[in-house]
Order: C-alpha cells, then structure tokens, then sequence
C-alpha cells in the first residue's frame, strides 16, 4: 500500500513542479503587465482629478519587417519620437525577419495574433486584405481628407475593391545604375537608354573572367521578377489582362525582355553566377568593382557607400527597346513598402492615430531630406521640397515617375510569380531552354494556377 | 627471418601513421567551415569578400561582435535560449525516464502501440504542423511566452528520448531491481535509487540530444516569440540574415555567439555521451 | 497509513484488496502519463488537424475565416498533380538515400579508425564532433561562405591545386547546386552517426575480436563478418533516424538555396512551406505532407522488413 501511495505522490509531484515552473515563466509575464496597468491608473488618479475624460494608455504592438540598416535605424528613432510625444499611446517596435514574413504574418493571422501595426511588402495587401485580416483604413471618418496627402498612384496599388489596406511609408522604385569609373573608363559618360545600347555597352565593360557587364538577383525568384519585368514593362507589355484572368506570359513584350537577358548571357556580358546570387552576393560584387550595370532601387545607395566608401554611381532610366513590343504604356514597376492596420487590433482609433502620423507628410519629408533611408517619399508635399531635386538618381526617377505600374492585386501573384514564370525564364536566361519553349511552359502554369480559382 | 620482422614493423608503423593520416583528413573536413566562420568574424568588412580569399585578418578586430549587439539584444536572446533549453531538457529528461521506465518494465498494455505512435510522430514536416500547434498554443494562453516554447520542445522530444531511455533501461538486468524490490523499495523509489544511476550515461547523452533540439529549434521560435523578451537566438541570427544587408562578419559573430553554449555543454558531457549513446539501441 | 491498519476486519478485507488491486494496476500507467499527455497534446492533435485540412477546401484562409468545405480527396489529387511534385520526390529521395549512405560509410570509417587509434583519442572525438553540435542553420550559412563563387574558399582550394580552370558557380546549377547540398548535409550528419557507431564497437567484446584475430582474419573481411554483425541493432537503428530525419531537413536546403535555382533543388518538406505558407494552399500542404509522412512510413517498414529478414539468416 505504502508504496503505491508513494509513487502516486511522487507522479503528482512531479507533475505539479514541472506545471508550477511553467506557470512561473507565464505569471511572470502577466504580474508586469499588470503593475503597469495599476501604476497608469494611479498616476491617471492623481494627475487628471479634473479632466473627466481620463485618456487610458495604450500599447500599440508594432512589427517592422526588414530594410536597409540605415532605415531599420530611423523607423526605430521615429517611433522613440512619437513615443515621447504621445504618452498615451506608447508604441512598441519589434523587428522581425524580411525573410520569413510569410510564414511569420501567416500564422499570427491565423492564430488572431497579429500585431496592431505592421510595415510588410505592399503585396500583402493582395491575400491578408482580402483575407479580411487587415483593417480598411477607409472606415476612419477623417480618411477622406487624409488620403490628399499621398501620391495617388501609391495608394491605388493597396487599394483592394475600394478598400484601402493600408498606407505606403516608402515607394521602390528601380532604376538602372551603374560604376561611374569603370563606365568613364570605357568611354561610356551616362548609361545605356535602349535595348541594344545596353548589350553593347555591357559586352564592352565585360572582361572574361574578371568582370562582367550586368548583374541580376537570381537566386531568389521573387526578386529576380521585380528586377527583370522593369524591362518587360518598359516594352509595353503587362502581366495580365484586364480582368486578371489569363496570363499575358507569351506576349511580344516577354518574349523581348527575355530575349535581352538570354542575348547578354551568351554574349557573356551577364554575371554568368547570377543563378546563385541573392541580394548580399550582388552588393560584395558591386562594391568589389565586379560587376558594372544593374538595376536596384534606392536602398542600395547607402549599402554600398558602407562597403566601398569612394565609389561613385551613374543613374539612368531602365532602358526601352526601340519600338514598343506590348499595347500597354510603356511603364516602370512600382514596388512598395506599407503600414497596415489588424482588423483584430483592439486600440484602432489609436493605431489610426500612430499609423497617420507615421506614413504622413511630416515622416515623409525624412525621405528626401536623407536618401541613405533608401526610398522614395510617398507623400506630395514632399515633392515640393527643394532637396528632392538632390536626390541621387532623381532625373531617373524623374523619366520614369509618370508611367508608374503595378503587380495585379490578386491572392495568388506570389504563386504565379514563383511557379508560374520565373523559374521557366530564369531556365531561358541561362541557356537551359528556348525563349519560346519556355515561355509556353511558363503560360501553361500561369494558366493553371489562374483557373484554380 | 629478420627481413620477415622488419617488413611487419614497417607495416606497423605505416598502418599506424596512416590512421592518423586519416582521421586528420576527416578532422580538417569537420572543422574548417567553422574555422573559416570564427576567422571571418574577426575581420574588417573589407577583408570579408575579397578574391584572393584572406586567411587571417589583418588586424583582428572585435567590432563585428559589438555591432550585433548594438543591432539586437542579443544578451536577452541568448537568456531565453538557455532557459528554454535547459528546461525543455530536463523536463524532457523526467517525462520520457518515467516513460521509458513504465514502457520497459511494467509490461503495459499498448507499449509496442505507444513506442509506434512516438516514432510515427516524427515523420510530420514541421511545416505542416505548425499552425495547428499554434492555434493550440493561444487557447492554452501561452503564446508569445517562454512557457509555451518550453512546453513544445518538451513535447517534441519526448518520443525521441523515450526511445532511447527505452533501450538503456532495458539492458539494466532485473535482478539489481528485484533485489532493490526484496530491500522494501518501492518501484518509484527503485528507479531513482537503481535504474537512473546505472544508465547516467545515457541520460547524459539524451540530455545533450535534447539541448541541442531545443537550442536549434527556429519555425517554432520563430512564429510563437515575436517580442524581444521572449526570442531565442536562433530567431535573432534568423533576423540577422534576413535583413537587406547583413555583411558576413557579423554573421559569422553571430553564428559564433550561437554556436559556443553547446559546445561548452557538449565539452561537459562529452565522456558520458561516448560510452552511452547507443547502448540503448544496442538491444531493442 | 493508520486508517488501512484499522480497517483490518474481516468482510471488507477483499473488496479493499480488490480495489487496490486496481488501483495499483492504474497507478503503473501514471509513470507513462505525462509523456503520452504531452505528446498526444501537442503532437497527434496536429497531425489529425492536418488531416481534417486535407479533406478541406484548398484555399482555407482566403476566404476570410469562413467555414470550410469538405471536398474529399481532391486535394490528395492536385498535390499529386502539383507541378513541382514529381520533380521535389525524386530530389527528395536522392538527396535522402546519398547524403545518408555516404555519411554512414564516412561514419563507420572513422569510428573504425577511432576505436583502433590509443593516442589522441578524446582530440579526434571532441573536434570531429563540432559539426553535429553546432546548428543547422549555422552550418548551412558556412557551406553558403565557402560555396561562394566569387570569393569560396572552395574555388579558391580547387583553382590552387589545378582541379578546375576558372571559379564555378557551384550553387548557380542544378548538378553543382544539389552536389554542393548533399556535401553541407553529409558534413553536417556524419558526426553523429560515426559518435553512434563507435559506442557500438566499444560494446562489441574484446573476445570476438581476439577470437577473430585468431582466426587470422584479414581487418576488412574481420569487420565484415564478425564484428558489424554484433552491432547490427545500432546499425539499424542509425540508419533509419537519419532517413527520417533527413526526408524531413528543411533548414539547410531553404538556407543554402531556396529550393533554386529555379526550382531544380526543391525538396518536399520546402514544397510544403512553400505551398502552406506563400501560396494560402494549406488543404494541398496538408495533404502532401501525409503522403510524404506515408512514404517515409512505408520506406521504413520496408527497410526494417528487408534489414530484419537478412539479420535473422
């Protein structure tokens, strides 16, 4: 008997030790949450005897995927600021991975976990607004006379149906740039403009071996699209029709872009290891005079002033072919980062409050006035400000800001991008496979991951 | 005669050496990628990428490891990661030794049934699991806490263990126990006073497979600590890669920071897995 | 304990034995209690979630949390169709059996060799051990320095010694790309399994061994017949963790190439991440990855079958 009783007392035992540390870790947690909620009450007691409207403090949980060093480092000072201003409603940043913002934002979504306030890819908005985890910021009353402020075109893109998902903090836009000296030292004073100009002047800067003409991200298939479909757009093509129900994949315009990548790889002039490059591969080849053309957006000025100091760099708009190939206006993809809102957020008005603030005019300014952030402002008064003519890169911009195009809003472009075309053009890139051959195989995929609506 | 002897000492000698050889082939294999970490972590950012490679910096420098820390509380990150670790651990440690114990000598009923089940259990990808998990997570209320990542890694690697403790406990011979049992000993009492001393090797060794389980875990960190105060450092060196531009020494100082608590536990324990580890699977 | 010595009389001396006979019988399965809790907690109730979301419609989260439809198999069937699948198994399975068979044969070496050398012993086994203790993510980006084809130490070492002519882009092709991931995984499991086998041998008694020196046994043929088939139960037991374990590696591939380049090196546990948690397809993950547990479950019971017959011989 004594022994059974002994060993039930030891199982609970042991039970209870391992479940009470447990439960020590979680109450510690929530005992600091509550003192601070105790310690606002009483301060609110003492201080606001005679306002009736005793304002209640707020935390707003904010994540902040990714970005350039400089950029991570002036979100996390803007929210310092906004914090000393604002005692109410006190934000807190976290940083989170670039890298793993799908599966991390898929699962907070569906586990109702999602932070208040989230500056992701403006690509989310296609699944997570139409998803229903992001707050229409249109149901805000004063949203009407807020939405003056940003440039149009930004918020069209994160508008889904009407609603709108949330606000852009910095547009990407990619321009063609170059290595002034090894450029000057081949004859070359500004970039290429067309199609042809860019082989040619990229198989002269090519030493076999040594250094090539132009490099391109092709390790991820992602990036690889938003650098290489500039050129598809600029030559008048799109990627879908006007009711996003069939790939525009075989098209004249693809077909083109396609070929000029193809061409500048057999003649040798494209990074022959671009299959295996990825952002950080491609700044180190940059900045190790490797590498002389490629197209990136402003983020990249301040990585490679990091890496090498004396550097200097040529801008130019993204080349054109000669004639256009597509019916499309002949456009630039226009890539951005945004701040959006949970739908399940508890303090909205407040995120409204922070979110406002912190994607609008005043923020903005900061973009032109220091382009090492690594964007282009996204607010019209910021346009008006005599620095943004110093801009680096800023007649490039200048060519292209009017013609601004979008990847379609839909739920499945991540799909389409990473298993419908790109890995048949990167095969065709390469060398693997016929411009044609893949293109068809590309449109089969597109098509089948379109019908499976 | 004496031909026939030296051509055996030759023989000797070179069979000898070329042991050695050989096992300094394999040794230079297994340590030169982090050799290579631990000097990239020591240069300027202008020694880092360059053609041709360069072996030793110049000037070895400690900045790379001060910058992370200014970049993230890495110090707070590498706490968590030894709570949870040990932890999970030890927690692991007594849920599966109890396990093991009942599984191996309490003739139950559906051992050969729970053992499958264990091992079947490892065959889900991580990846499909994980939001179930997390879903169950917040309804327990301990998302976004250490408790819940403990609770996880205990679970995920008590089939592992159990397995192993399975096999130690079965190559202890029941008469040390029966002679404890005719002592007055009860069978609780036996297991802690004759069974886990006799297989402290194997604990050692299954406690360094759990460590290490839980000290690498990353989608499960990744997706259920989104403060600072609760992330572990696999997560941190996660964040650290997947920014736009992380130069590569700091990185490496990084991975170097994670890489030495094991190290340090392996070093410990070292003696302790090598006559263990598999004594367990020995007989099944 | 008072009270059980008072009840001592007569009538409810059996019913009370009784009880305790039950009770005892009950308290034994309290040992494997919290085990089979937690396991059954936080491991089973997901995997039968997975399979309720395989029956499920495919776009689950889509639709804005609203009730999902019970579609049957169909998402057994788009998984099987899934354009990528054929390609992920073949790699799956090659990535499996290579990186597993080279590292048991580097494994068996070196703990062959370990077991025989006297001087140096705790060096070797301390440092041959490094690549197993530290983490697969750290192992992955080191393999991703020294693959490098513009400044790798591995270009560097084969241009020296005239092996090759000029810097290949080991991770920029299909063959150079899944050669160089097999290498990562190879070096990164090999540790384990060689520390794994030389408990083994150092249980193998020294009288076989003597017993076979007498026989005037050559080393190899020694080992071949004599001594491996002592530790065949570690053998096994090796082999079929690691197969386990490896189908399921995630890390190394998704660190060192993302499944590139374009797509030639996807694996199925990164096609599941892939279509779980970029493409909102969680019905067609869920489904995959039972038919990627099923394989792992049929290959193993195959092995332990084939393993299991020969060793009964």
């Amino acid at each position: 008997m004594k022994n059974i009783i002994k060993s039930l007392f030891i199982t609970i035992l042991i039970f209870t030790v391992i479940f009470s540390t447990l439960l020590i870790f979680t109450s510690c947690k929530k005992e600091t949450a509550e003192t601070t909620v105790a310690e606002t009450t009483a301060a609110a007691e003492t201080t606001v005897a005679e306002t009736t409207t005793a304002t209640e403090k707020v935390t707003l949980e904010f994540w902040l995927y990714g970005g350039v060093e400089d950029n991570i480092k002036w979100n996390k000072t803007m929210v310092e600021k906004w914090n000393s201003e604002n005692p109410d409603i006190q934000v807190n940043l976290t940083l989170q991975s670039w890298e793993t913002m799908f599966e991390h934002f898929q699962t907070a979504a569906s586990t109702g976990t999602m932070p208040d306030i989230a500056r992701v890819h403006g690509s989310m908005v296609n699944q997570y607004g139409t998803g229903g985890f992001l707050e229409p910021l249109n149901n805000f009353s004063d949203y009407s006379q807020v939405k003056n402020d940003y440039i149009e075109g930004y918020l069209h893109t994160l508008n889904i149906n009407g609603q709108q998902y949330g606000f852009p903090q910095l547009g990407l836009i990619f321009i063609l740039m170059g290595n002034k000296k090894m450029l000057n030292d081949a004859g070359y004073q500004e970039l290429p403009k067309t199609w042809d100009e860019l082989k040619e002047t990229a198989k002269k800067l090519t030493v076999p071996g040594k250094q090539w003409g132009y490099s391109i991200i092709g390790a991820n298939t992602r990036d690889f699209t938003y650098r290489w479909s500039e050129y598809m757009f600029k030559a008048g093509g799109d990627v879908l029709n006007t009711d996003w129900s069939k790939s525009l994949v075989t098209e004249p315009a693809w077909e083109g872009a396609v070929q000029l990548f193809a061409d500048m790889k057999k003649d040798g002039s494209l990074d022959p290891a671009f299959l295996a490059t990825d952002f950080e591969g491609q700044l180190n080849k940059i900045a190790g005079n490797q590498v002389a053309m490629w197209l990136e957006g402003g983020y990249i000025i301040g990585p490679i002033a990091g890496k090498a100091p004396n550097m200097e760099l040529l801008y130019g708009a993204v080349p054109a072919p000669a004639e256009a190939l597509g019916k499309s206006p002949q456009g630039t993809l226009q890539d951005i980062i945004m701040v959006c809102m949970s739908s399940a957020s508890k303090h909205k008005e407040a995120a409204w409050k922070f979110l406002k603030w912190y994607t609008g005019p005043e923020a903005d300014k900061d973009y032109v006035l220091h382009p090492e952030l690594g964007g282009l402002p996204v607010c019209k008064a910021s346009m008006d400000l005599p620095e943004w003519k110093n801009i680096p890169g800023f007649e490039a911009y200048q060519a292209e800001g009017g013609t601004l195009r979008a990847m379609p809003a839909i739920p499945t472009l991540v799909e389409l991008i990473e298993q419908g075309w790109a890995p048949s053009i990167l095969k065709a890139v390469n060398g693997d496979m016929s411009v044609e051959d893949a293109l068809k195989e590309a449109q089969s995929k597109c098509d089948a991951i379109l019908s499976k609506k | 005669m004496n031909s026939h002897m030296n051509i055996n000492i030759f023989k000797k000698t070179v069979l000898g050496s070329l042991k050695h050889i050989v096992l300094i082939i394999f040794i230079i294999i297994a340590i030169v990628p982090i050799a290579w970490i631990i000097l990239t972590s020591f240069k300027s950012t202008s020694e880092v990428a360059v053609w041709p490679p360069i072996f030793f910096p110049k000037h070895p420098s400690f900045v790379a490891y001060l910058k992370i820390w200014e970049y993230a509380p890495f110090g707070i990150f590498l706490k968590n990661s030894v709570i949870v670790s040990l932890f999970a651990g030890t927690f692991t440690i007594i849920c599966s030794s109890m396990a093991a114990y009942g599984l191996a000598r309490l003739n139950l009923r559906g051992t050969k049934f729970i053992l499958s089940a264990f091992l079947i259990s490892q065959m889900f990808p991580g990846a499909s699991i994980i939001i179930p998990v997390a879903q169950m997570i917040v309804k327990m209320d301990l998302y976004n806490t250490l408790t819940g990542l403990i609770l996880i890694y205990t679970a995920f690697l008590i089939p592992f263990s159990t397995w192993m403790l399975y096999g130690y406990f079965r190559t202890i011979p029941k008469e040390l126990e029966e002679a404890a049992f005719i002592d007055g000993c009860s069978r609780g009492r036996s297991l802690i006073k004759v069974i886990l001393p006799l297989s402290l090797p194997g604990l050692g060794a299954t406690f360094i497979f759990c460590f290490l389980g839980a000290w690498n875990e990353y989608l499960f960190a990744l997706v259920f600590a989104n403060d600072y105060t609760v992330r572990t450092l696999p997560v941190g060196l996660g964040t650290l890669i997947g920014q736009f531009n992380t130069s590569w020494e700091r990185l490496s100082a990084a991975a170097i920071i994670f890489s030495i608590p094991p190290l340090i536990l392996f070093l410990l324990l070292e003696r302790s897995l090598v006559s263990g580890l598999t004594a367990g699977a020995m007989k099944e | 304990m008072d009270i059980f010595k008072k009840s001592k009389n007569k009538t409810d001396n059996m019913t009370i034995a009784l009880r305790f006979k039950n009770l005892r019988a009950m308290s034994r399965y309290l040992y494997i209690m919290p085990a089979v809790v937690l396991v059954a907690l936080i491991v089973i109730y997901p995997i039968i979630s997975n399979i309720i979301n395989s029956l499920q419609t495919d776009k689950r989260l889509l639709t804005g949390g609203a009730k999902p439809a019970f579609v049957g198999f169909s998402n057994f069937i788009s998984a099987w169709n899934e354009g990528l699948f054929q390609v992920s198994l073949k790699n799956s399975l090659l990535f499996t059996i290579s990186s597993v068979a080279i590292a048991f044969v580097f494994g068996l070496i070196i703990s062959v060799l370990l077991n025989r050398v006297k001087r140096f012993r705790v060096f070797y086994r301390v440092l041959i051990v490094v690549p197993w203790v530290i983490s697969p993510m750290v192992a992955a980006l080191s393999w991703k320095f020294l693959f490098n084809d513009s400044f790798g130490l591995i270009n560097y070492f084969f241009l020296k010694i005239g092996l090759i002519n000029e810097k290949i882009v080991w991770l920029g092709n299909f063959k150079t790309a899944f050669m160089a991931l097999t290498i990562a995984n190879i070096w990164r499991i090999f540790p384990f399994i060689t520390i794994m086998l030389l408990a083994g041998l150092q249980s193998v008694s020294k009288d076989i061994e003597e017993a076979a020196e007498i026989d005037g046994a050559g080393l190899v043929q020694k080992y071949i017949h004599i001594i491996l088939p002592q530790m065949k139960h570690v053998i096994i037991i090796v082999i079929l963790l690691q197969f386990i374990w490896n189908f399921n590696e995630f890390t190394v591939i998704q660190t060192l190439t993302q499944g590139g380049p374009a797509d030639s090196t996807v694996v199925l546990p990164v096609l599941i991440h892939k279509l779980g948690f970029k493409y909102w397809r969680a019905g067609t993950a869920s489904a995959l990855s039972l038919i990627l547990s099923l394989i792992i479950l049929i290959l193993s019971s195959l092995y332990l079958r084939i393993v299991g017959r020969k060793s009964d011989e």
